[in-house]
């Protein structure tokens, strides 16, 4: 996909590997690009399935609601994609939150956590992609999956110390901060981590982050 | 101070954190409302594991039982 305003793909600027094609800045802008358009087009893949859903009678509850409100980087998961979160609470993080680390508050959390937005979406995701799996065989199909487990390592750690650091909801905090600087912070973290969301497992982990220091115009390849 | 009463008294406070009033029938719906989430949920788990000495974890863990008042008054009582 390309977009107008000459701002090139995700796809584009990802595979410019030597860095030589785009400059720093249409990094950027591909990248933002990208993960404005995704945000958007999920919203409104999830929404016409509530609206059926509520066509239908059932009072369902939105799956995207207002992310960029956000108050934290778990709460922005919550707001983003809410029915697999709660899949994933259902099957991961409540089953591991009850059996384990029970006398250590923190780590029976991070853990609880890390196990249903690390390890559940990686096994979901790894699951959903059968046909890559019966292409390249078991192993070879895991392994081009490393970039995607990765981010889900990554994605599980840092909602895990957002909920364990996370304050209570208050409402004494200016409306620039509630407003601007917190959610510009989570959604800036979501949209350079969704570098490593792997669309092409063509690429390889350090492909990924020689495109993430290219944001920062550094190169080295 | 008896079980309803103290669970009643931690969902108050639960809701003022989510922005909520403390007004509410003990059948109204919370979870399943939107009112709270699943991360409230959790520590309402922690809340009735510490308060009430309960695990889950043998009993079995339903977010049913967390969804009212009612429901999780039952949930320890039993």
């Amino acid at each position: 996909m390309s977009f107008s305003l000459d701002i090139p793909s995700f796809q584009a600027v990802l595979h410019d590997g030597t860095g030589q094609l785009y400059p720093w800045y249409m990094n950027w802008l591909a990248l933002i690009a990208n993960f404005i358009v995704r945000l958007l087009w999920f919203s409104v893949w999830g929404h016409g399935i509530i609206a059926c859903c509520r066509m239908a009678g059932y009072n369902a509850l939105r799956n995207t609601h207002k992310p960029l409100q956000c108050a934290s980087i778990a709460d922005f998961w919550n707001r983003f994609y809410y029915y697999f979160k709660e899949l994933l609470v259902d099957n991961f993080f409540y089953p591991t939150f009850l059996r384990y680390f029970k006398k250590w508050p923190r780590i029976r959390l991070l853990f609880a956590t890390w196990a249903a937005a690390g390890f559940g979406n990686v096994l979901f995701h790894f699951l959903r992609d059968l046909g890559t799996i019966a292409d390249k065989g078991f192993w070879l199909a895991l392994w081009s999956f490393r970039v995607y487990m990765f981010y889900g390592m990554v994605l599980g750690t840092a909602i895990g110390l957002s909920q364990l650091y996370e304050k209570k909801r208050t409402t004494d905090r200016s409306w620039f901060r509630k407003n601007i600087v917190t959610p510009v912070y989570v959604v800036g973290f979501y949209c350079v981590l969704s570098i490593f969301d792997d669309i092409d497992s063509n690429l390889t982990l350090t492909d990924h982050f020689n495109f993430m220091l290219k944001l920062f115009n550094i190169h080295l390849l | 101070m008896d079980n309803k009463s103290k669970l009643k008294t931690f969902l108050q406070e639960l809701l003022a954190d989510y922005g909520a009033g403390p007004d509410f029938g003990d059948d109204d719906p919370l979870v399943t409302s939107g009112l709270l989430d699943s991360q409230a949920v959790f520590r309402m788990v922690v809340f009735v594991e510490e308060e009430f000495g309960l695990d889950l974890a043998e009993r079995g863990f339903d977010q049913n039982d967390f969804d009212s008042l009612t429901n999780m008054t039952r949930l320890v009582s039993s």
